[in-house]
C-alpha cells in the first residue's frame, strides 16, 4: 500500500482564531477516510486546504507527492470535490450540468460515461430534469457524480449525507463503496457516528481544530477499554461521590439528560447501582446496557456529545 | 470546446429564465410600442413654430413634417412666434434665413431652457429631418443645382430617431444586469468556488459570458429593428453589417461594465441598486430619447463622455443617417477605450468567492 495523501502540521487561522491546529495524517491509496467532528470543528477548513481552495497558514499537503501549495492548479486533475454547500445552476438539467463540468476539465463525456455516472447515482430517470426539481438526496448524489467527471484519483466529499434520510444515506454509501472498488481514495466528513463506523476504514476525530484520535473505528472503541455503557435516568441526580462508590470498574460519567456510566464489569456495576439506589430511595428508570460506540469515544475524548 | 459548452450553457440560462427573457426582449418592445402610441397617434403633441424663407430646403422641411404624426408645424412671423414660444404655445421655433446663392442656409432654433423635455424631443425631430434633407441633397452629384433640384427626401419620423436609442439602451440594461446578476448569484451560491476547482481559465469562463451576452445583444437589435420597420415605418438608411459591428463593440463595452459591477457588488441585492444608479442617468443623458443640448454645459460635457452616448450616436449615425463606420470612428475608439478601462478594473476587482460565505453554509447541517 502506498501513501497517496500526506498532510503535515496543517494550520489555519481566521484572525486570532485557530480553526485548524497543526493537523498531520496520512492516507493510503484506496482508503475511505473519514473526518468525524461536531459543527465548527474545522473539518471543512481542513478539506478545503487540501483541495487548494483555502490557503493554509502553515504546514504541507502532498497529494501523490505533489505539493498542493503554493500551486493548487497542479492537483486539479487529480482530485474530485463535492463542497459542503452544494448548489447548481437551477435552470440546467442533470445531463447539462455533467456535460458542462466535464468540459471545464476539457473533457467530452461519451454517452456511456454519462450513462454510467447517472446509473451510479440512480439518476437515469432524472437525466433531463432541471436541477431545482431534484430532491435533497438526488442533489447530493448529483454533487458526488459531478465530482467524478474528470476521473479523479482522490475524491473529497464534504458531508455527503447530511440532511438525508437513512435510506438515502445508505444509497450514498453504496456509491462511495463502488468508488472504492474502482481504486479511488475517498476522504469524507460526517457528523454521523454510524456513517463513520460503517463506511470508513479509518476515522480521524477532530475537535476544536485538533485531531484527538485517529484509527480504525473498532480500534478506537476498543481503546476506550470499556466493555459496556450503562445509561439510565434517576429521580434525583447522583452525586459523583456516590457514583465513585459503584466500584473501581466504573468509568466516565455524564450527567446530561440522563446518566451514563462506563464499566468493564457491567454485572457488578449494575448490581451496585441498584442496591445503592434502593438504600437512598432513588428511583432508577430507563436502564440500558449497550456496547460503547464511536459516540462514546468522542464523549470520553472531548467531554462533549457528537451531536448537539 | 470548453468555451463552446460554456457559451451554450450561458445562453440556455439566459433564455430559460423568465425575468431575464422579459428584460432582454419584452422590455425594449414595450418601450417601442409605448413611444409609438404616444408619438404615433397623439397628433399635435409637439408644436413647432416655423419662419420660412421659401427656399427649397424649407419646403422639404415642411413636406417632411406633414408626414410626421407626433408634431404640428405652425408658420408665422418671427416676432409673434417668439411670443408663443415664451407663452409655451410652441415648443420650438425654427427660422430659415434666406442666404446668398451658393452659401449654406442659416437655420436658427429657438427654445425655452425650462421646457427641456419637450424642446429636446422637438429638436431631435427637427434635426433628424434636417439630416435627412442634407443626406438627400449630398447624394445629388451636381451641388450647384441644389435650389432647383426636386429632391425626394427620406423623411425621418420620431420613431426612426428613437430606434437606435432603444437598441443602445437595451444593450446597456441587458449587458449590465445579464452579466452582473448571474455572476454575483453564482458567487453567493458557491457555484464559482466549485468552478474554481476545475482547470478552466478565468478568461475562458468570463469570455463565454461576454460572448453569450453579445449574442443576446444581436438578437435584441434584430428584434427592435424588425419591429421598427414593420410597425412604425422606420427607415433604415445605413448598412446593417456596420450596425452589427457597432452593436458588437457596444455589447462588449457594456458587458465589461457588467463584469466590473460584478466585482464591485458584494451581494445580489446591491447589483440592482448599483446597476440602476449607473444605467438610469446614463439612459437620459446619452440622448436615448432626445438630444440634451438644452442642458447646462457642464452636464453636456458629462454626457459627452458617457459610454452609452457614443453607442447611441454611432448607431444613430449609421442606422438612420446612413453614415459609414469610418465616419463614426471617434465614437468607436471611445467605446474601445471604455471597454479597456472596464476590463482592467474588472480583472482587478473580480473575486471567485464572497468572503463571508466561504464554505460556511450551515443550511445543510
Ligand atoms: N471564512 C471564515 N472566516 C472566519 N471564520 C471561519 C471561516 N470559515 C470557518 N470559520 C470558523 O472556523 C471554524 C471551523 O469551521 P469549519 O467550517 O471548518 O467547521 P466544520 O467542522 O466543517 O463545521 P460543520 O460541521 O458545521 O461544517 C468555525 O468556528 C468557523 O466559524
Ligand atoms: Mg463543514
Amino acid at each position: 500500500m502506498s501513501v497517496i495523501v500526506d498532510v503535515q502540521e496543517l494550520t489555519k487561522r481566521y484572525g486570532g482564531f485557530l480553526a485548524v491546529n497543526k493537523v498531520s495524517f496520512a492516507i493510503e491509496q484506496g482508503e475511505i477516510f473519514g473526518f468525524l467532528g461536531p459543527n465548527g470543528a474545522g473539518k471543512t477548513t481542513c478539506l478545503e486546504m487540501m483541495e487548494g481552495l483555502r490557503k493554509p497558514d502553515g504546514g504541507k499537503v502532498l497529494l501523490k507527492d505533489i505539493s498542493v501549495w503554493p500551486e493548487p492548479a497542479k492537483v486539479k486533475n487529480l482530485i474530485g470535490v463535492q463542497l459542503q454547500s452544494t448548489s447548481f445552476y437551477e435552470e440546467l438539467t442533470v445531463k447539462e450540468i455533467l456535460v458542462l463540468f466535464a468540459s471545464l476539465y476539457g473533457r467530452k463525456l461519451s454517452g456511456r460515461e454519462l450513462d454510467n455516472l447517472l446509473s451510479m447515482a440512480g439518476l437515469e430517470e432524472k437525466r433531463n430534469a432541471y436541477t431545482n426539481s431534484l430532491s435533497g438526496g438526488q442533489k447530493q448524489r448529483l454533487a458526488i457524480i459531478t465530482a467524478l467527471v474528470n476521473e479523479p484519483e482522490i475524491i473529497f466529499l464534504d458531508e455527503p449525507t447530511t440532511g438525508l434520510d437513512p435510506q438515502a444515506r445508505r444509497r450514498s454509501w453504496e456509491i462511495i463503496r463502488e468508488l472504492q472498488g474502482k481504486g479511488k481514495t475517498i476522504i469524507l466528513t460526517t457528523h454521523y457516528m454510524e456513517e463513520a463506523e460503517n463506511l470508513c476504514e479509518r476515522v480521524a476525530i477532530i475537535d476544536q481544530g485538533k485531531i484527538v484520535a485517529i484509527d480504525q473505528p473498532q480500534e478506537l472503541i476498543d481503546q476506550l477499554g470499556q466493555k459496556a455503557k450503562i445509561s439510565f435516568a434517576s429521580s434525583r441526580p447522583l452525586a459523583s461521590l456516590f457514583l465513585a462508590e459503584l466500584g473501581a470498574e466504573a468509568g466516565q460519567v455524564n450527567s446530561g439528560e440522563g446518566q451514563i456510566v462506563f464499566t468493564v464489569d457491567p454485572a457488578q456495576t449494575i448490581g451496585a447501582l441498584l442496591e445503592k439506589a434502593k438504600q437512598e430511595g432513588i428511583v432508577i428508570k430507563n436502564l440500558h446496557v449497550s456496547s460503547p460506540s464511536l459516540d462514546d469515544v468522542f464523549l470520553s475524548l472531548t467531554g462533549k456529545e457528537l451531536r448537539d | 470546446m470548453t468555451f463552446w459548452t460554456l457559451l451554450v450553457a450561458n445562453t440556455r440560462l439566459q433564455l430559460r429564465n423568465r425575468s431575464s427573457l422579459f428584460w432582454h426582449f419584452a422590455f425594449p418592445l414595450v418601450f417601442m410600442v409605448l413611444f409609438g402610441l404616444i408619438f404615433g397617434q397623439g397628433a399635435g403633441m409637439l408644436n413647432i413654430g416655423m419662419v420660412t424663407d421659401n427656399s427649397v430646403t424649407a419646403q422639404h422641411f415642411e413636406a417632411a413634417f406633414a408626414e410626421i404624426e407626433g408634431a404640428v408645424l405652425i408658420q408665422g412671423e418671427e416676432a409673434a412666434l417668439l411670443e408663443d414660444l415664451k407663452d409655451g404655445q410652441i415648443h420650438l421655433l425654427v427660422a430659415f434665413r434666406a442666404a446668398e446663392a451658393g452659401q449654406p442656409l442659416d437655420v436658427e432654433l429657438f427654445y425655452d431652457q425650462n421646457e427641456m423635455l419637450a424642446s429636446g424631443m422637438a429638436r431631435s425631430m427637427v434635426r433628424g429631418v434636417l439630416d435627412g434633407i442634407t443626406k438627400a441633397v449630398l447624394a445629388v452629384p451636381e451641388l450647384f443645382r441644389l435650389k432647383e433640384t426636386v429632391i425626394s427626401t427620406e423623411v425621418l419620423n420620431f420613431m426612426s430617431f428613437l430606434l437606435p436609442g432603444v437598441i443602445g439602451m437595451s444593450i446597456m440594461f441587458s449587458a449590465l444586469f445579464g452579466t452582473a446578476y448571474p455572476l454575483v448569484t453564482e458567487r453567493e451560491k458557491g457555484i464559482l468556488r466549485r468552478v474554481k476547482l476545475t482547470p478552466v481559465k478565468t478568461s475562458v469562463f468570463l469570455g463565454a459570458k461576454a460572448v453569450g451576452m453579445t449574442v443576446i445583444a444581436f438578437m435584441q437589435a434584430a428584434i427592435i429593428i424588425a419591429t421598427g420597420i414593420s410597425l412604425f415605418d422606420v427607415q433604415i438608411l445605413g448598412s446593417l453589417p456596420a450596425a452589427a459591428f457597432v452593436t458588437l463593440l457596444g455589447a462588449l463595452m457594456m458587458v465589461s461594465l457588467g463584469l466590473l459591477l460584478a466585482g464591485v457588488a458584494k451581494r445580489v441585492e446591491s447589483v440592482d441598486s448599483i446597476a440602476n444608479a449607473i444605467a438610469m442617468p446614463m439612459m437620459f443623458l446619452a440622448g436615448t430619447f432626445f438630444e440634451i443640448d438644452g442642458a447646462p454645459d457642464w452636464l453636456q460635457s458629462v454626457a459627452g463622455i458617457l459610454p452609452l452616448t457614443h453607442l447611441n450616436s454611432a448607431l444613430r449615425d449609421i442606422l438612420i443617417r446612413g453614415q459609414e463606420l469610418a465616419d463614426v470612428l471617434p465614437a468607436l475608439l471611445t467605446m474601445v477605450a471604455w471597454a479597456l478601462v472596464f476590463i482592467l478594473a474588472a480583472a482587478y476587482l473580480f473575486k471567485w468567492e464572497s468572503p463571508k460565505i466561504q464554505g460556511n453554509n450551515r443550511k445543510a447541517a
